[in-house]
């Protein structure tokens, strides 16, 4: 063992108990393509899922109690459920009935298993559909509603493919329904991406890949608070030093998502995939995304300034994460949602933080737009024209971008809505006066940019 | 003070010292105690240690968010209680004499902070 002095070790244990560094997921990924070999799509699922995943929760407990770290939740992530409805369905009704007992077989396993979310109740559509992504899409509603701990995704652009806008108006209806059939709580575990990619341990992104080792464990650190006090202790720091700071802070933050993979994965005997190095803040005070903008000398988020101190932390995150693990998975820069950071939703009720300039944020972030709450009579086309916005940055920046809205029936501009836990409270936010209504209803895809061709 | 406190609760001063200088062998935690300063912590924290036959290898004084204290490296390759038995107790015992007690692994200190 290497000699430590006094402050190395005082450094740690100030991240680790008072500033709120913690794991925020252990997620395994599953490929329950198995499942098809079973008469009942549902109960294959079931036996498959808890065969790989009987061992989690113990193991989770085992390493959080032998390192002394916080393992916030644990989840499972499985192979799309698009896939198994192609091979298994014969129409669109059977495939929406499928659809439906495999996210409820999903659910049940997860609650036995002690597993808090499960994603890859997910479609990928960004050129087109197949049965099963349309049984996905249409089951989504139902599906959320008869479920607790299933996460759905659909995949609507790819830099490859475009941005398929049918699927994305579609998307508007699907999550307007879905959260008037659940009271918008449904719509937490509802998420519309652009280059959805695998080894995402956060949910609703969470999806087993097919490039991916069966079954493999990823990893999502926490870590704002970490990084708002290294900013702080910096108060007359240019630039170029604060960058410096921050990234050597979030090295820090990602090996010890590392060292946690690893041991839970050696505990399971199963590979160890990814340290999502996103850095994801919580409802709690000092565990704020916001708060970091803040020490760096942003008044209020939203404010002009915003983008560039969210392009500074994310950039310095990616390279003090890339020098930590040589697995860097998932969405890996930095997130920005409302209700799940204290930080963000003040900055909304201040009227600093609009949809605007979270739009304009997302450029530089990793997640998109996040936990945003919607006045309930929200129509469907200004849904989904916020979700063709993001879908615009992910193809046109190539990057991972995804939109996570929560219309609350009833609610009006300014109400406050608690989802509880992790999730959080947050004002609803303003959607504007005008809309793309003729924009969106246009339909059709739109085809993929200039670097599609840099590809070859 | 500490060492001469250890040495009258059985641990010897080799089992105090390193082995090699500034290099420990076994598997190691880190104990914190954090709390306002009174009479009876050190041994009080340290009696619980060498009832699990875990050797304290070292000690610094530090101050954390405004308190004293102390940060103690500690072997427990010897030790005949599990780590986790070891900090219920750890902790159980820094409620009686009311300061708390943080026990982590040397995994996550070596992980964080060397490259």
């Amino acid at each position: 063992m290497t000699k430590y002095d006094a402050s190395e070790l005082a450094e740690i244990i100030e991240m680790l108990s008072f500033q709120h560094l913690d794991i925020r997921a252990v997620t395994m990924g599953i490929n329950i393509t198995g499942a098809l070999r079973y008469d009942d799509l549902g109960e294959g699922v079931r036996e498959i899922v808890e065969k790989h995943a009987r061992g989690l929760r113990d193991a989770v407990k085992e390493v959080s109690s032998k390192l002394g770290v916080q393992i916030v939740t644990k989840r499972v992530a499985v192979t799309p459920v698009s896939v198994l409805l192609d091979a298994k369905a014969g129409d669109l009704n059977e495939a929406v009935r499928l659809g439906v007992s495999v996210a409820e077989a999903l659910d049940s396993a997860a609650a036995d298993l002690g597993v808090d979310y499960v994603g890859g109740y997910a479609a990928f559509v960004e050129s087109g559909y197949s049965l099963g992504d349309r049984g996905v899409m249409e089951s989504i509603p139902e599906a959320l509603s008869s479920t607790e701990r299933v996460t759905a995704m659909v995949n609507a652009a790819s830099t490859l493919s475009g941005i398929n806008m049918d699927a994305v108006y579609e998307m508007g209806s699907i999550v307007k329904e879905t959260a008037n059939l659940t009271g918008g709580r449904g719509c937490t575990r509802l998420g519309v991406f652009a280059n959805a990619p695998e080894g995402t341990p956060f949910v609703p992104g969470a999806y087993h890949g097919r490039g991916e080792e069966d079954p493999v464990i990823n990893v999502a650190v926490s870590g704002p608070g970490v990084i708002e006090n290294v900013v702080r202790s910096l108060e007359d720091a240019d630039l170029r030093t604060l960058h410096d700071a921050m990234k050597r802070a979030a090295f820090k933050v990602t090996r010890l998502g590392e060292l946690v993979g690893r041991e839970v994965a050696n505990r399971l005997g199963v590979k160890f995939g990814s340290v999502d190095l996103s850095l994801a803040p919580s409802p709690a005070v000092g565990d704020s995304v916001a708060d970091v903008l803040r020490a760096m000398g942003v008044e209020e988020p939203g404010a002009p300034g915003s983008v560039l101190a969210l392009a500074v932390l994310t950039d310095a995150v990616k390279k003090g994460g890339a020098m930590a693990t040589s697995s860097v998975g998932g969405l890996s820069g930095a997130f920005i949602p409302v209700s799940e950071d204290l930080g963000m939703a003040e900055a909304v009720r201040k009227g600093s933080l609009t949809l605007s300039s979270l739009e304009a944020m997302a450029a530089v972030c990793s997640t998109g737009l996040d936990m945003i709450v919607l006045p309930g009579d929200v129509e469907e086309h200004v849904i989904a024209a916020i979700i063709g916005d993001v879908m615009a940055l992910g193809i046109v920046l190539d990057k991972s971008l995804g939109v996570r809205l929560i219309p609350v029936p009833g609610a009006r501009e300014g109400d406050e809505v608690d989802f509880g836990g992790l999730l959080g409270k947050a004002p609803v936010m303003p959607v504007g006066r005008f809309s793309s209504k003729a924009l969106v209803m246009r339909g059709g895809v739109v085809p993929p940019t200039v670097s599609r061709l840099m590809k070859g | 003070m500490y060492i001469t406190w250890m040495l009258a609760e059985g641990h010897t001063y080799k089992q105090m010292l390193p082995t090699t200088p500034g290099v420990f062998m076994g598997e190691m935690i880190v104990v914190t105690v954090v709390g306002a300063d009174k009479p009876g912590i050190v041994a009080a924290i340290s009696s619980v240690l060498a009832e699990a036959k875990a050797n304290i290898v070292d000690i610094s004084m530090t101050v954390l968010r405004g308190f004293f204290s102390m940060i103690m490296v500690v072997d427990i390759s010897g030790a005949v209680t599990d780590l986790t038995d070891l900090r219920d107790r750890l902790e159980r015992k820094g409620d009686e004499v009311g300061v708390k007690v943080m026990v982590l692994h040397e995994d996550v200190f070596r992980y964080m902070q060397k490259i």
